[in-house]
């Protein structure tokens, strides 16, 4: 189990409860979506997973830790470590080309430039644009800045990526791409997906529809094929270990 | 954090070109104008002492105790040959000669005037001071058998002497006795100071005539050292050779000798240690309020930077990188344009007189206002140093900024 809510609740004033006793749990290899329309509470509960945002009521645990008892520096390292973020308005920097976009958290890793330009690279051309390395964010697409946004998110192996409403800037059939490439880096690579969105396109591709409104969970439906084969995940106990193993050709 | 961090933090800096080139600028001319300041005092410092040195005190002073705070004429230094003996075997020694000082009135038909008669032994005295090289009109004391005076330009102006005039020097003896003596102008000197108008030179044994001072009696021995770092030295070897002796002596370094003109050095060095704080503290502050700036127009970037995994400690890091960045390449234009105009000194000479209208004198000192500044590199170093030490002590602004920074907040920032 990677992340599992508690009776989650969250109170952003008296008046204002943006989410109100939720409990789910997303397993390894799921490829699941938070669906609901717009103020429904969805980025509410990617922040709380992420521990970005704290819990009012009930526990969020993630790999078993709760998440409120962990410290600041704990969770930047959770972050950085095992979880992987792609937002609506993809956020890259923009005085970095795409390389060095995705190359940054593994220079938070400290993990040196010659594995970690190769690394970066790989990540790059897994989504599709390795040719656009060299180019600055600006001279990007949306779709194109995008896949550089999850490059960034996979680059260093999370556990899990979040992502949040990842398409709602992006025409239906960049979307569609881009969903298609969740699919195969869900399938190929055994990342686990937990995105929102409101799209019926593309809620249409995910294995599982958390159905979220009013910061409640009104259903939660497994699809009819499940798409990933749950195989035991694969992680070594070192990140950095994995990352050199996958990119560092005949480097010792 | 590797180069990968200095990458961000200095695209990041030149994110707003035109900002960070106003910011840059205001540092780098802050600092040229203090390197080049500072330059300028060091070298007007050094002139200054160098001038008193060359046309005063000497280096040292040798003169019975307290006659240099009392200035009484009967303070003497009656037999200064054991002094003469000894000072012929140091080794520093470059030069020394007698004087006899005397305070009184001298005078022609056309007027009067109170000044200072030095009396001077001319061929030693040329080796201690310079004023054998300042004279414009006459010689300096030629085979005359005369009684010779040599007076300041200003002075005989005033009195309308000119060589081969008559002068009248009169004053009182150390016996009580009015000395009244009668000079001929040999020779006119010009030193663009106060000296020009209240000095006068005659020989030595003319002076103690007027004074009624016994042969071998001086006020001073005014001594020539080959560089000053001789002068403790030479201080001290006095101090053990004569400390016994009868005859009570002292010896004074140009510093002692020239306290309100070495208070008057200090005293503008404060000043421009205040002037340097206040120009880089506020240069320190154009370089926060730009890393604020730039701070404030990312906030989502940095909610971006802490939701995938950058700790605050990180991200404050990065904000001192930027300031440190920043703030070297103020301090490196600044160094260069202070040195380029410096340099330019160094050549043509900088003249602080027209600032002033005014001459500056102290106490009657030579202050030639001319300055040819030298590149220091202590200076540039401590005005650098003190440009890093304030802008990281002002950016604290922009560090609590983004160390409040709430990342969900700033992920919902536009
Ligand atoms: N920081 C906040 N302070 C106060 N209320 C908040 C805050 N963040 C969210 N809310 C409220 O909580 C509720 C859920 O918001 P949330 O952003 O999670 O919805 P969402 O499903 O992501 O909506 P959208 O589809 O528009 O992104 C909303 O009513 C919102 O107004
Ligand atoms: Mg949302």
């Amino acid at each position: 189990m990677i992340l599992s809510f508690q009776k989650v609740g969250k109170q952003y004033s008296a008046l204002e409860t943006a989410v109100h006793d939720v409990s789910f749990e997303v397993g390894a290899g799921e490829f699941t979506a938070l669906a609901g329309p717009s103020g429904s509470g969805k980025t509410t509960l990617l922040n709380l997973a992420a521990g970005l945002d704290f819990a009012s009521s009930g526990r969020v645990l993630f790999l078993g830790k709760d998440l409120s008892r962990l410290n600041k520096v704990e969770l930047s390292q959770l972050r950085r470590d095992e979880i992987g973020f792609v937002f609506q308005s993809y956020n890259l920097f923009p005085v970095l080309t795409a390389l060095e976009n995705v190359e940054y958290p593994l220079a938070l890793k400290g993990i040196s430039p010659k594995d970690r330009k190769r690394a970066a690279l790989r990540a790059l051309e897994e989504t599709g644009c390795g040719e656009l390395h060299q180019r600055y964010p600006a001279a990007l697409s949306g779709g194109q800045q995008q896949r550089v946004a999850i490059a960034r998110a996979i680059v260093s192996l999370p556990r899990i990526v979040f992502a949040d409403e990842p398409t709602a800037n992006l025409d239906s059939h960049t979307a569609k791409k881009l969903l298609a490439l969740f699919k195969e880096l869900n399938t190929n690579r055994k990342i686990t997906f937990l995105f929102s969105s409101h799209d019926p396109l593309v809620l249409n591709m995910a294995g599982r529809i958390i159905q979220v409104c009013d910061g409640q969970i009104k259903s939660d439906t497994q699809s009819k094929k499940p798409t990933v084969v749950m195989g035991p995940p694969e992680h070594s106990n070192s990140h950095l270990a994995a990352i050199q193993s996958r990119y560092s050709f005949g480097h010792s | 954090m590797d180069h990968y961090f200095l990458k961000l933090s200095w695209k990041n800096i030149w994110r707003n070109r035109r900002r960070t080139l106003l910011t840059i600028n205001a540092i780098g001319f802050g600092v040229m104008a203090l390197v080049a300041l500072y330059n300028y005092y060091d070298g007007f410092h050094d002139q200054v002492i160098q001038n008193v040195i060359r046309y005063q005190s000497g280096h040292l002073l040798v003169t019975a105790p307290s006659y240099h705070t009392r200035m009484a004429t009967n303070l003497v230094v009656t037999d200064p040959g054991p002094v003469d003996q000894w000072l012929a075997t140091q080794e520093p020694v470059k030069a020394f000669s007698h004087r006899i000082l005397v305070q009184g009135l001298v005078s022609t038909a056309q007027g009067s005037a109170n000044i200072v008669f030095a009396g001077i032994e001319p061929e030693r005295e040329k080796e201690v001071t310079r004023f054998a090289g300042n004279m414009v009109q006459g010689s300096y004391f030629g085979d005359t058998q005369q009684k010779s005076i040599l007076l300041g330009s200003e002075l005989a102006h005033l009195l309308q002497a000119e060589i081969g005039s008559k002068v009248v020097a009169l004053t009182q003896g150390v016996d009580g006795s009015i000395g009244n003596e009668l000079f001929f102008v040999g020779g006119i000197f010009e030193t663009h100071s106060d000296f020009d108008k209240n000095m006068a030179f005659i020989r030595i044994q003319d002076a103690r005539q007027l004074l009624s001072l016994s042969e071998s009696a001086v006020h001073q021995i005014a001594i020539v050292l080959a560089g000053e770092e001789y002068l403790t030295a030479v201080q001290d070897q006095f101090l053990k050779t004569f400390s016994h002796s009868s005859s009570e002596l002292q010896m004074l370094n140009w510093k002692e000798v020239q306290k309100p003109l070495m208070a008057m050095i200090e005293l503008n060095k404060s000043a421009n240690r205040l002037l340097m704080f206040i120009i880089i503290f506020v240069a320190a502050l154009g370089i926060a309020n730009s890393i604020l700036m730039s701070i404030l127009e990312r906030t989502r970037e940095f909610g971006v930077m802490l939701a995938i995994g950058t700790t605050k400690k990180e991200v404050v890091k990065m904000v001192i990188m930027e300031t440190l960045l920043l703030s070297l390449v103020g301090v490196a234009l600044g160094n260069l344009l202070g040195a380029l105009v410096t340099q330019f000194f160094h050549y043509y000479g900088f003249d602080l007189a027209w600032l002033s209208s005014q001459k500056l004198v102290v106490q009657g000192t030579i202050i030639q206002t001319v300055s040819y500044p030298a590149i220091q590199w202590r200076n540039s170093l401590l005005i650098s140093g003190i440009v890093f030490i304030l802008s990281l002590i002002v950016s604290f602004i922009p560090i609590r900024h983004v160390s409040q920074l709430n990342p969900v907040k700033a992920l919902r920032a536009i």
